[in-house]
């Protein structure tokens, strides 16, 4: 009961950051920057362990961008000139330019690796087929809904191949499933595909949307917890989730991920009081509201170490421990 | 008759095109590593081959390419007081983000956030030019109110803010403003109160005003708007194709912006499919319109540089056809 997970990516450490550059202009070799990949994800799950972390995820050292990286595996997809997301940040759109074809699994690989290291459970991590599709340049399907239903079947195989490789929680992030709700349905039914018969525990990350305009809706997305943003909006948004009452579990975001700044616990355990006051204490995990990869390595630590000591103290408050 | 004109931002970065990058000065600037001078010179070298693309293309009327914005709120937030900056928000259904200015006490003008990128950009070129600014409504949807106890205060008072932009634009010389409206059809329930909004923000203003609203349909809400008191009325027509039409039946008195090339896929529409567009532009009445301008749906900055440049080829190509239509076939 009220476990703690993180949603995906960490900050990468300087000297992968550096190696990725270095294999970009062909100065070190594929096995070379694997090999410092494989190093950072042990520091991280090493870290998350040292700070008290629930649920791990393997802290996606090996992605830049989490559309690009999938999009770069795939049979299908080219990848465009770089596009602004937000301030200074830019990232390489994909380009759906012909059919999309699945050759060989995308991130099973880091997932076993990153199993390996721990007893605790690690997060299987994707990218859905809403995103993927929104998120990437189409010059192939006819529609919209063609590219989001073929996305589909490609990830489903995929989280079938994270299944069978020992994955008991599987993230299948949708953050632009609020964009347009006039395509919840497709959103829903592409998800429907995905999930279709997987037994692990699914996830799926929504964020910096408005969440109004798809609740409750989104409660019949096939997966079985949702995992949201709410310290960047100042938990005002908890309101949408009072009625009607939220029937999935849900991983609530009570640490800003694009801040500096580091919370203070009572600010962490405010937000976690908050959140129990709409979600009861059996459905709830906590979580930053993001990704933390655009952090420093030692603020990402810091924000986790806060994130663990405010709910432990909850804990003891509610005398769960 | 047509003129080809952009809208909104226009890609900050070259892909080694040009010999300036932003990018890395900001990024350095983020490491102290560079001087504010230094990402100053930046953003200058960076308008003038925004003009120099947009020149050699054949744009008809050039913009800074708003190069300092990254959002058509945020700047003037940060501009004038009122305004906190506040958490992220996606920008419409984009995966292009924003901090949301939150309205935190009455909004008042301090100075023009857009003068002066206007009198640099003047001093840029010969050309003729288009200078741009967020329209007062939808720069209070922009925003989360935290202040005003009714919407009616706080559309008054951004209707005041975009007056005084205005006024500020064309003291620095401008001819034409662009006024961002993209939340007109995503809010049918108050169109008045944007109208009535608009008119107080240009009535009198000594600037021609283009009022572009894109990513919507403006089917339930163009009616009112034509009795504006602005020069010109514009719409994206690429991901909403129906505004072709809602434009092409207004009064011949105002001048129309038809948003033809969608600025939102690296798709490059067909030559031959624009010149069509044209030529029912021109069978709908065109010429006797004071103006009629072309243009992409929305900013190209969501679009990779090589491909905004296709783009805005692609559009002055079609007009450069219908102009000359017997050098063409030569």
């Amino acid at each position: 009961m009220l476990e703690t997970t993180s949603v995906g990516s960490f900050p990468k450490p300087p000297y992968l950051t550096k190696a990725r550059v270095e294999h970009q202009r062909g100065r070190i070799g594929d096995t070379e920057l694997v090999d410092l990949e494989r190093r950072a994800t042990s520091e991280w799950i090493r870290a998350q362990e040292q700070i008290g972390i629930d649920i791990l995820v393997h802290g996606e050292m090996e992605r830049g961008d989490m559309t690009t990286y999938f999009a770069e595996q795939l049979e299908g997809y080219g990848v465009s000139g770089l596009v602004r997301s937000y301030g200074n940040r830019y990232y390489r759109k994909p380009i759906i330019e012909s059919a999309l074809v699945r050759n060989k699994p995308m991130s099973v690989a880091a997932f076993e690796f990153a199993q390996s290291l721990t007893s605790r459970p690690v997060k299987g991590m994707l990218t859905g087929p809403y995103t993927m599709c929104d998120w990437s340049f189409d010059e192939h399907y006819a529609t919209r809904r063609d590219a989001v239903l073929a996305l589909a079947h490609i990830i489903h195989e995929e989280v079938a191949d994270l299944e069978a490789a020992g994955a008991r929680y599987i993230q299948i992030d949708e953050p632009a499933i609020s964009t347009r709700p006039d395509e919840i349905d497709l959103a829903i039914a592409a998800m429907a595909i995905v999930t279709d018969g997987i037994k692990a525990t699914t996830i799926s990350h929504i964020c910096y949307g408005d969440f109004r305009t798809i609740y409750p809706r989104i409660l019949s997305l096939p997966v079985d917890m949702l995992d949201l943003e709410f310290a960047n909006s100042h938990f005002n948004n908890l309101d949408i989730f009072r009625t009607p009452r939220f029937t999935k579990k849900i991983s609530v975001g009570v640490l800003d991920v694009h801040s500096h700044v580091l919370e203070s616990k009572e600010q962490v355990k405010e937000g976690i009081r908050r959140s129990l006051e709409v979600f009861s204490p059996e459905q709830v995990w906590f979580d930053p509201d993001c990704g933390l990869k655009t952090r420093t390595v030692d603020e990402a630590k810091d924000k986790l170490r806060v994130l663990v000591e405010a709910v432990q103290d909850i804990k003891r408050e509610m005398r769960l421990q | 008759m047509f003129e080809a004109i952009l809208i909104g931002n226009q890609p900050k970065i070259f892909d080694g095109a040009h010999p300036v990058n932003l990018r890395a000065v900001r990024n350095q600037f983020d490491k102290e590593r560079a001087t504010a001078a230094e990402v100053e010179a930046a953003i200058r070298d960076t308008i003038r081959f925004t003009v120099s693309d947009q020149t050699d293309a054949g744009i008809d009327r050039i913009t800074d390419g708003r190069i300092r914005w990254d959002d058509p709120a945020t700047p003037l937030a940060a501009a004038h007081d009122g305004f906190a900056i506040g958490g992220l928000i996606r920008y419409f259904d984009n995966n292009v983000y924003y901090r949301r200015p939150v309205i935190t006490g009455p909004i008042k003008f301090v100075r023009s956030a857009a003068a002066e990128d206007f009198r640099f950009l003047k001093s840029c070129t010969d050309r003729p030019l288009m200078a741009s600014v967020c329209g007062p409504f939808s720069l209070a949807r922009f925003c989360q109110n935290e202040h005003y106890q009714d919407d009616g205060s706080l559309l008054a008072d951004c209707a005041q803010l975009v007056r005084r932009e205005l006024s500020a634009l064309a003291d620095a010389g401008a001819e034409w403003v662009q006024l961002d409206e993209p939340f007109l059809g995503f809010a049918p329930e108050r169109i008045k109160e944007a109208v009535a909004a608009i008119r107080d923000a240009v009535d009198g203003v000594r600037v021609k005003t283009l009022v572009y609203s894109y990513f919507c349909s403006l089917k339930t809400v163009i009616d009112p708007l034509w009795a504006l008191p602005v020069t010109a009325i514009g719409a994206d027509c690429a991901t909403h194709p129906e505004n072709f039409a809602l434009l092409c039946g207004g009064p011949s008195n105002k001048g129309r912006c038809f948003g033809l090339l969608d600025a939102r896929t690296t798709r490059l529409e067909p030559a031959g499919r624009i010149g069509l567009q044209l030529e029912r532009l021109i069978d709908q009445g065109a010429g006797q319109w004071p103006v009629c301008f072309v243009s992409p749906s929305a900013a190209l900055e969501f679009l990779p540089y090589e491909n905004a440049v296709r783009k805005m080829k692609r559009l002055t190509e079609a007009v450069r056809h219908v102009r000359q239509p017997a050098a063409q076939a030569d």
